[in-house]
């Protein structure tokens, strides 16, 4: 499996738990919504944990460039983090319109960053760091386990 | 590793603003210019008071807001910088705004001489943007299918000036006169390759990733925009068969077989697209109600109707009120989608903007000085958005009525078309208001730091 296809399948699961809360928040459920909110910030940070601590270091080692790309991402990842807290603040009030507000926000804020990642960032990646591919397996299906053990 | 790969977050705020807003002004202007003329100028397909009304819509809403998104999207999503941003879009967008009016006021004062100066001025405005564009493209290491869904874009835009320049300086007195064959040569290449490529390319990106839908099938993405392309280029032999130059070349083909499998493989692309498009809206991961989604499904609405009346009336010989294909291509389709558009890309952009200087104020340890930045529904509040659809769609009904009973419904039809660019204008107008007080209070608190 290559980087490329490995973390943008992880976009389209944390894009699950995203739409799960905001149409329980739209519905006024909060308990599903904190539930399936929880869920998301908890995919969310170690997608963005993978790639700042793994990732992102493997891609600068290897190309030398340390405020390209990478630095841009991570600046993005700060903003959404601003966002999660935000989302947060609202589910605590059972806000609806705030949340779906700032909810609509994080969307766009992620998609654009993801689209920029999956078509032109893990392809880079993928390239560049085409040598270590037994690692990076290695690293998914560690990825994978701790997922699956963290939902049992 | 290309030297200039640049993910960055956006161009300055200005760069893509100017042309948001600039729309809605053409296509209040465009509703001015129909109530004042009155019903008259719709019986005959060539009056130049719907010529120029016709440009306002196509350039100066259409065109306009088509090279303001993709201002904002080639940096942000094919990596890849436009040097001097704000100086490049000034020298777009100025004499793109002129020229438009030039172009639009040639017509309804009767001024030949202001052709050649909408001529210059939009022709300076469009090859440079199509080269730059085509250019930064081509360098861009993205390989996604909206990236060459934009290169041929950008040729159909090529020949569609061209022709368009030829055809104005003739109205100048400067090349041959007036020609129809041209002018569906140069209509197709603007509605079907331009404008439709353009939007197919954007909706592969905008609609799976916002409203969390499947993707569109592999196929689809790869082939539309060639067999679009192709098909159009088919469109257009019948018009280079009746140029003199080409005569003696006529007898070896029959261009209008070609006309008719072009036209149903473009009706098939359209029909595909459109309700491709209809069908994973519908089922979408996000249950929530959404006025960009409204409009994407009222623009593949009036595809779908356009498209079928195109093929029924072909089929059955019969004529169409000669301006109901266009209100349903330009305003049910084109308008539709961009205005949809809008309403997500504007208040993002402020969005980033204001936060991004919110952050620099965090960085020099000014937490207190910080504000509040709001969140996007708070920059165009969905109602607001949702009343203006609801002005459009009303307008896009009364205008195709207008098309096949112009004496109940014309002047409804341009007032509504009014008050829903009006409306529209006010949206817009009133976000990049709030993005300017906000951007002063941040910038005051960096200043008193």
């Amino acid at each position: 499996m290559k980087i490329r296809q490995f973390m943008a399948q992880d976009h389209r699961n944390c894009d699950l738990f995203f739409a799960k809360a905001e149409s329980a928040a739209a519905s006024n459920d909060w308990e599903a919504a904190t539930h399936a909110l929880d869920e998301f910030i908890h995919a969310m940070e170690r997608h963005l944990d993978i790639e700042e601590q793994t990732l992102f270091p493997a891609f600068e080692r290897e190309t030398g460039v340390l405020t390209g790309p990478t630095e841009m991402m991570r600046m993005e990842h700060d903003q959404m983090r601003t966002l999660f807290t935000e989302m947060k603040e609202a589910m605590e009030q059972q806000d609806s319109d705030e949340y779906l507000g700032v909810a609509e926000t994080l969307l766009i804020l992620m998609q654009q960053h993801n689209m920029k990642e999956e078509q032109i960032l893990y392809s880079m990646m993928d390239q560049r760091l085409a040598e270590d591919v037994d690692q990076w397996q290695d690293k998914f299906e560690a990825w994978t386990a701790v997922e699956q053990a963290d939902k049992v | 590793m290309r030297a200039d790969l640049s993910l960055q977050q956006s161009p300055p705020f200005s760069v893509p603003a100017r042309f948001l807003v600039s729309a809605p002004l053409f296509g209040l202007l465009a509703a001015l210019v129909l109530l004042w003329h009155g019903p008259e100028i719709i019986t005959h397909r060539w009056t130049p008071e719907i010529l120029a009304v016709i440009h306002f819509l196509t350039l100066g809403f259409l065109a306009m807001s088509m090279l303001g998104a993709m201002m904002q999207l080639i940096p942000v999503l094919m990596g890849i910088i436009i040097p001097q941003p704000v100086l490049f879009s000034s020298v777009i967008h100025t004499p793109l705004f002129l020229g438009t009016l030039s172009l639009g006021m040639a017509w309804l004062l009767q001024i030949d001489q202001l052709f050649i100066v909408a001529s210059a001025l939009l022709g300076f405005s469009f090859y440079i943007f199509i080269a730059v564009a085509i250019e930064r493209l081509l360098r861009s290491a993205n390989r996604h299918a909206t990236r060459s869904m934009m290169l041929m874009a950008l040729l159909a835009l090529l020949i569609t000036v061209s022709l368009g320049i030829y055809l104005a300086l003739g109205y100048g007195g400067q090349t041959e006169t007036f020609s129809h064959s041209l002018t569906d040569f140069h209509l197709s290449w603007g509605l079907l390759g331009w404008v439709l490529i353009l939007i197919i390319a954007v909706a592969y990106q905008v609609i799976p990733m916002f409203q969390i839908t499947s993707e569109y099938p592999a196929m689809h993405r790869r082939w539309i925009g060639w067999i679009i392309l192709i098909a159009v280029s088919g469109l257009s032999v019948e018009a280079i068969m009746s140029m003199d130059a080409i005569r003696p070349l006529a007898g070896m083909i029959e261009p209008s077989t070609i006309t008719a499998i072009s036209s149903a493989i473009l009706a098939c692309c359209l029909l595909i697209f459109a309700t491709t498009t209809l069908w994973i809206l519908h089922k979408r991961l996000r249950q929530l109600p959404d006025t960009t989604m409204k409009f994407w499904q009222l623009a593949m609405s009036s595809l779908i109707l356009m498209t079928s009346l195109w093929a029924l009336s072909t089929l059955f010989d019969k004529e169409l009120p000669v301006f109901l294909l266009p209100v349903l291509m330009i305003h049910g389709f084109a308008m539709t989608t961009i205005n949809g558009m809008m309403y997500k890309i504007l208040p993002f952009i402020i969005w980033l903007h204001l936060s991004v200087q919110n952050k620099n104020l965090r960085t020099m340890d000014r937490r207190e000085s910080q504000v509040k930045v709001p969140h996007i529904r708070k920059i165009i509040p969905e109602a607001a958005g949702l009343w203006q659809f609801r002005f459009h769609l009303l307008s896009l009904i009364l205008l195709v009525l207008a098309t096949v009973f112009p004496t109940w419904f014309y002047y409804p039809a341009a007032l509504l078309l009014a008050c829903a660019q009006a409306f529209l204008l006010f949206n817009l107008l009133k976000a990049v208001y709030l993005y300017n007080i906000k951007a002063d209070e941040l910038s005051d608190a960096i200043g008193s730091n």
